[in-house]
């Protein structure tokens, strides 16, 4: 067992969507396992994920980083991951680095749903 | 010091005075003889007073200092014993072989026939006398060095009752002339006798105990078996010398010619007898247990250096090829190899003596021999390997590649990592005393594989921490070590990494027209490769900012030339003022980092310019997300930039440091001073640190403006 703060991840499918559950703290100890859950995700086809942080304390720069390591390539193969319900602490995290900026974070989980089934239509147009 | 020169002296002027009596003595003797006056009395007195003096000074001068001597010599090995002995047997043949050309008609206290004859028997009568003291500085010599605490006292009695045998022999030469034998006989002979039994005893319980002999190989105790035996033989005929005085035997009248020789020789070759009569038993009786005690010598020889070479050797393969070769030399193998198991179930042989890797291979592949082996992590001994049949080995018995066979397995840390085997080609070649030996060997082995790998992996960290250190020192020169002066403003920073290097990095730079501009920044992460993004950094700032005017121009170029090169994950916070020290103005940029504070009279504000951190997006989204600010300041104002290390310290009362409790410091600070106020900081996180750890590095800067010089 690691010692450290305790983190914990759910994922629940949403439709078509991949929703991740965030518990705890995520930090350098516990970064490399929501890698491993999203990297698995993803090998296994899943191109939309929506992160929900409602139980999540506290973040770090090496939890942040995660998510840099697989938007790019996912975006590529018109894929997203989107974020949700954010405690103000944690948002404000986001908020200071720019990431409002590059994802999409949503007050809940209904409106980045919303958004998701957006982008498919917006790729049935195309 | 004075007086042990003058004995030493003493000692060879005795030799000299020794040799000048005998001349003496010799001249009296030929003149005596001459003259035809051998038989009166003064001549009797003459001859016995000079032989007594010539036998006393000589005694003197062999066994003075003669103890601190033997104690000095270093060596006091067999072979010195042996060459000893040779000499001492050499001589004394020599004495018998010139008792050969001895004439023929001497006679028991009779006249020489001439002249010649008589300083022959003179000289080998002193010869004997030698040849007497040589033998009792053999026998004190060896018994001392071969002392136990029991024998120590019987060696001296030993020397004591010597001592008084030469002495009192003395009256009895006296007692001799005019045929006055009657105080002879009755009183001193008796006497004498008496003291020559006490010292044969005494000398035959002092050669009691003989450990040292029970150690000598075999040869060598065939070796000492002869010389003894014949040194019996020797000591029995001078004996005899003493007692078969009636007879008429050649050596035994040329030697009384000269008083006190007989007695000399034949009381010591009697104590000698009784000495190498003990010898000579005590090595035929331990010639049968020569093999097992060269064998069990032989054993503990192994081990020793087996221990030396586990404490010497560190190096893994080189370990195990030393212990093959050295179980095979202990247990008189024939063959051995020891094999190492990887971590694939795959085996190795680091180490084969008198075995081919083919024979080896085809053990494994082809017999039933290993899987016997590997049953369990015991030692296997198997006495002979036809009768054995405790599990089936047939195709190992076909192979016929060894008669006898142990084995030994190899720990580490309670894993089995290797096997070392033993063949030999005769059956009971091997037997059970070999196992304990061996099972020593194996663990004294597990010790140091184990020692082995905890060293290999000490060295690993000696070295990564020496890498850390050099990582450190370089890490030291990046950050500014002297602050340019600025004009109209003031500045001070610290800057305290969480571990050996970090990841926050400030800087004042030189702007397109020579502007200041005054940087901070946070590599994600820390350790290493935060150090490593760092040292990237202040690349890319000195030279980005040779091209910028302006805050957010500088931070604009420097994500353009680091976004490519850093992995994703990884991004670094900035953040950029330039003051404008005609104007007292500040130009703020900030990508990503954290909040600049200003303080203003008494009030403080927070300055937070749009901005991404750098790494995370490429030119375009960054450039087109960045802002700059302008802001004013008075004289007195203060700028605060720091890195969320800060963040995690907690004050006094455990709350947490927060923005909104740096900034109520800041506006309740008093300082006009920034040095004092970063001062301040520092002191307070480095006692934080002593009492908690530091999860993160931690800088603050500190920028105030003075006022324009009017």
């Amino acid at each position: 067992m690691t010692e450290g703060k305790k983190f914990h991840i759910q994922t629940i499918l949403l439709g078509d969507v991949e929703g991740i559950y965030l518990t705890g703290f995520l930090d350098a100890h516990t970064a490399p396992k929501l890698e491993k859950v999203i990297g698995d995700l993803i090998k296994t086809g899943k191109k939309k994920i929506l992160v929900n942080f409602k139980n999540l304390d506290y973040i770090s720069s090496a939890g942040m980083g995660v998510f840099m390591e697989f938007i790019e390539s996912l975006r590529e193969s018109g894929g997203d991951i989107k974020m949700s319900e954010m405690n103000p602490k944690v948002f404000s995290i986001f908020d200071l680095l720019g990431f409002p900026i590059l994802f999409d974070i949503d007050k809940e989980d209904k409106t980045a749903l919303e958004k998701f089934s957006l982008m498919n239509r917006h790729v049935e147009t195309t | 010091m004075f007086l042990r020169q003058t004995f030493k002296l003493n000692k060879n002027f005795l030799f000299g005075v020794s040799i000048l009596l005998f001349l003496l003595k010799m001249l009296c003797d030929m003149l005596f003889f001459t003259f035809y006056k051998t038989g009166e009395v003064y001549s009797e007195l003459i001859n016995i007073i000079l032989s007594s003096l010539i036998i006393s000074c000589l005694a003197y001068y062999f066994f003075r200092d003669f103890k601190s001597n033997i104690v000095q010599s270093e060596e006091t090995t067999f072979g010195v014993y042996s060459a000893d002995l040779l000499r001492l047997m050499i001589s004394s043949v020599i004495m018998l072989a010139c008792s050969t050309f001895l004439p023929e008609s001497i006679t028991y206290g009779g006249q020489p026939p001439n002249h010649i004859s008589m300083i022959y028997i003179e000289a080998v009568a002193v010869y004997g006398v030698f040849l007497g003291f040589f033998l009792i500085r053999f026998l004190y010599k060896w018994t001392w060095i071969n002392r136990h605490k029991r024998t120590k006292a019987h060696i001296k009695i030993f020397i004591i009752t010597l001592y008084f045998l030469l002495i009192f022999e003395i009256p009895g030469h006296f007692s001799r002339i005019g045929d006055n034998d009657i105080v002879h006989s009755q009183f001193l002979s008796p006497f004498i006798i008496g003291l020559e039994v006490v010292v044969f005893f005494v000398m035959f319980i002092t050669t009691k105990k003989n450990n040292w002999i029970a150690v000598l190989p075999k040869s060598e105790k065939w070796k000492l078996v002869m010389l003894s035996l014949l040194a019996v033989i020797i000591s029995v005929i001078f004996t005899g010398l003493g007692f078969y005085y009636k007879t008429n035997g050649r050596l035994f009248n040329a030697v009384f010619s000269f008083y006190g020789a007989n007695s000399m020789l034949s009381w010591t070759f009697g104590v000698g007898a009784a000495y190498f009569l003990r010898i000579l038993f005590s090595t035929i009786a331990s010639l049968p247990t020569s093999d097992i005690i060269s064998r069990k010598t032989n054993e503990l020889k192994s081990l020793t250096y087996l221990n030396k070479v586990v404490a010497g050797k560190f190096e893994f393969n080189g370990l195990l090829d030393s212990v093959t070769n050295l179980a095979l030399g202990a247990t008189r193998g024939n063959a051995a190899w020891t094999e190492i198991y990887e971590s694939d179930g795959n085996y190795s042989v680091v180490a084969n003596r008198f075995i081919t890797d083919e024979s080896i291979r085809f053990l494994h592949e082809k017999t039933e021999l290993m899987q016997l082996l590997m049953n369990n992590d015991e030692p296997v001994l198997i006495e002979s390997i036809s009768d054995y049949s405790e599990s089936d080995l047939t195709a190992f018995k076909k192979a016929n590649v060894a008669k006898s066979l142990i084995s030994i397995p190899l720990l580490n840390s309670g894993v089995r990592t290797g096997t070392l085997v033993l063949l030999h080609f005769d059956e009971y070649g091997f037997d059970y005393s070999y196992l304990s030996l061996l099972s020593a060997f194996r663990d004294n082995i597990s010790l140091a594989l184990e020692n082995s790998h905890l060293i290999e992996e000490s060295i690993e960290k000696e070295r990564f921490k020496k890498e850390l250190m050099l990582a450190c020192q370089i890490q030291q020169k990046l950050l500014p070590t002297k602050i340019p002066d600025l004009k109209n403003f003031s500045f001070a920073a610290f800057s305290m990494p969480a571990e050996e290097v970090g990841g926050d990095y400030y800087d004042i730079v030189c702007l397109k027209n020579a502007k200041p501009c005054i940087i901070i920044a946070d590599v994600s992460g820390k350790g290493m490769s935060a150090a490593f993004y760092m040292a990237m950094l202040k690349g890319s700032v000195l030279s980005a900012s040779k091209e910028s005017s302006s805050p957010a121009e500088l931070l604009k170029k420097i994500n353009s030339s680091l976004h490519k090169s850093m992995e994703k994950q990884l991004f670094i916070t900035m953040a950029a003022v330039s003051p404008d020290s005609d104007t007292g103005e500040l130009f703020i940029a900030r990508a990503g980092h954290t909040p600049i504070l200003i303080k203003r009279m008494s009030e403080v504000e927070i300055i937070l310019p749009k901005g991404l951190g750098i790494g995370l997006a490429g030119k375009r989204i960054f450039d087109s997300n960045i802002e700059e600010v302008k802001v004013r300041t008075e004289k007195g104002d203060i700028v605060m930039m720091f890195t969320d290390g800060i963040l995690d310290f907690r004050n006094e009362t455990g709350e947490e440091i927060d923005i909104q409790y740096l900034k109520q410091i800041l506006e309740k600070s008093v300082y006009n001073n920034v040095g004092e106020l970063i001062d301040n900081f520092r002191i307070f996180t480095e006692d934080y640190k002593t009492s908690y750890s530091q999860n993160d590095d931690a800088t603050m800067l500190a920028l105030s403006f003075n006022g324009l010089l009017e």
